[in-house]
């Protein structure tokens, strides 16, 4: 069943975002696939830095809360209502 | 190794030089504001390398231990393609570039593909640690701080960064599209790495150690936190905190601004690509 998700993703991609606030990102999505497939669906840029060959590629890290879902069930985590994403470059800066 | 003694390290950015930094590339100044604020940082004597680790000594340390990187066990490793980076069969340290490409003739470049685990299995087989932020810092522009280890004005003849070579200038990220085309044209995922002696001493910190601007960013041993915890800094680096581990130096593939002496990249532990390495350091070296 889905739930409704907060996708927050990094003030440096706003540029790939059509303007939308990179902070109040929101879903309805019963897994983290799911909520990424909903994002690129919306912001189509962001889809080579989140999905390749339908995976989480290694320069992108996704947290569920403080735990990072390579961690957990990776893309088929499940998520809850109210849960929050945190999109974070595996290397941020610089 | 080089002997470092103690001292009082300043570690950050000063604020007038953030100011100027913002004009002078496409990011803003909160893009850089996690090097503030400047602050003082009492160090132990320790010993650094004074270069990289390169392929030969990785080479050795492998030999002796049958150490496989995580780059090696997955099968892939993380390149820039034509325009993004890209999961490339077979990248490793021993084919930096891919598959058909060989660190043969290259054993005194610096060894890359290696995370921040890998760098520590070859520290701790050598007998060595990997430096904390604060000395790797501190070894790159001495007791006064100055951007880049030579001084305070940039010279790209002093580092192997986008810079060195190019024919056109490359001081945004917009040119450094330009230059990373022509780059890939001619040289494809094959990094540019230099042998490690390649910029000494045109390229040395006051220390006499070299490649602390350029040729491969570098692991350190300090997980990355921001320097004053009550300040607000750009979101992406709240989220970073205590989750990734920093990263010093700047590579062949990176601009001035990213090659500076107090520059900070917070990387997940568990990247590696064909632009990051890692040196050494020691409490007392192996050999007096």
């Amino acid at each position: 069943m889905a739930a409704t998700v907060w996708i927050i993703v990094p003030p440096a991609w706003r540029a790939l975002l059509n303007d939308a606030d990179p902070g109040s990102l929101r879903c309805q999505a019963a897994t983290v696939r799911a909520a990424l497939e909903w994002l690129i669906a919306a912001h189509p840029a962001l889809a080579p830095r989140l999905l390749q060959d339908g995976r989480l590629p290694r320069w992108t890290n996704i947290f569920l809360g403080e735990e990072n879902i390579r961690d957990l069930g990776g893309l088929g985590t499940t998520l809850r209502d109210g849960a929050t994403l945190t999109v974070l470059p595996a290397m941020a800066g610089g | 190794m080089i002997a470092v003694p103690a001292g009082t390290a300043w570690i950050g950015t000063p604020e007038a030089s953030l100011d100027a930094l913002a004009g002078q590339q496409q990011y803003p100044r909160s893009w850089f504001e996690d090097e503030s604020p400047q602050h003082p940082v009492e160090l132990a004597a320790f010993w650094i390398d004074v270069h990289p680790v390169t392929n030969a000594a990785f080479t050795a340390f492998t030999a002796a231990t049958g150490y496989r990187t995580a780059a090696e066990t997955r099968g892939f490793g993380l390149v820039y393609g034509a325009g993004y980076w890209q999961e490339t069969p077979g990248a490793c340290w021993r084919h930096p570039g891919g598959a058909g490409d060989r660190i043969d003739g290259r054993m005194d470049h610096p060894v890359v593909h290696v995370t921040h685990i890998d760098a520590r299995a070859y520290a701790a087989w050598a007998g060595l640690r990997l430096p904390t932020e604060a000395e790797w810092e501190y070894v790159a522009h001495g007791p006064t701080w100055r951007p880049w280890p030579w001084g305070t004005g940039f010279d790209a003849c002093r580092a192997n960064g986008a810079e060195y070579g190019a024919v056109r200038p490359v001081r945004n990220l917009e040119d450094w599209r330009g230059w990373w085309a022509r780059h890939f044209d001619e040289h494809g995922t094959v990094p540019a790495t230099t042998p490690v002696t390649a910029f000494s001493p045109q390229g040395d910190s006051p220390f006499g150690v070299t490649d602390m601007a350029g040729n491969v960013a570098e692991w350190t041993a300090t997980s990355y936190r921001l320097y004053d915890p009550r300040r607000r800094y750009d979101p992406l680096y709240h989220a970073a905190a205590g989750r990734y581990m920093v990263v010093r130096g700047g590579g062949w593939m990176h601009l001035r601004h990213q090659m500076r002496t107090s520059e900070r990249v917070a990387v997940d532990p568990a990247y590696a690509n064909h632009a990051t390495g890692f040196r050494c350091a020691a409490d007392t070296p192996r050999t007096a």
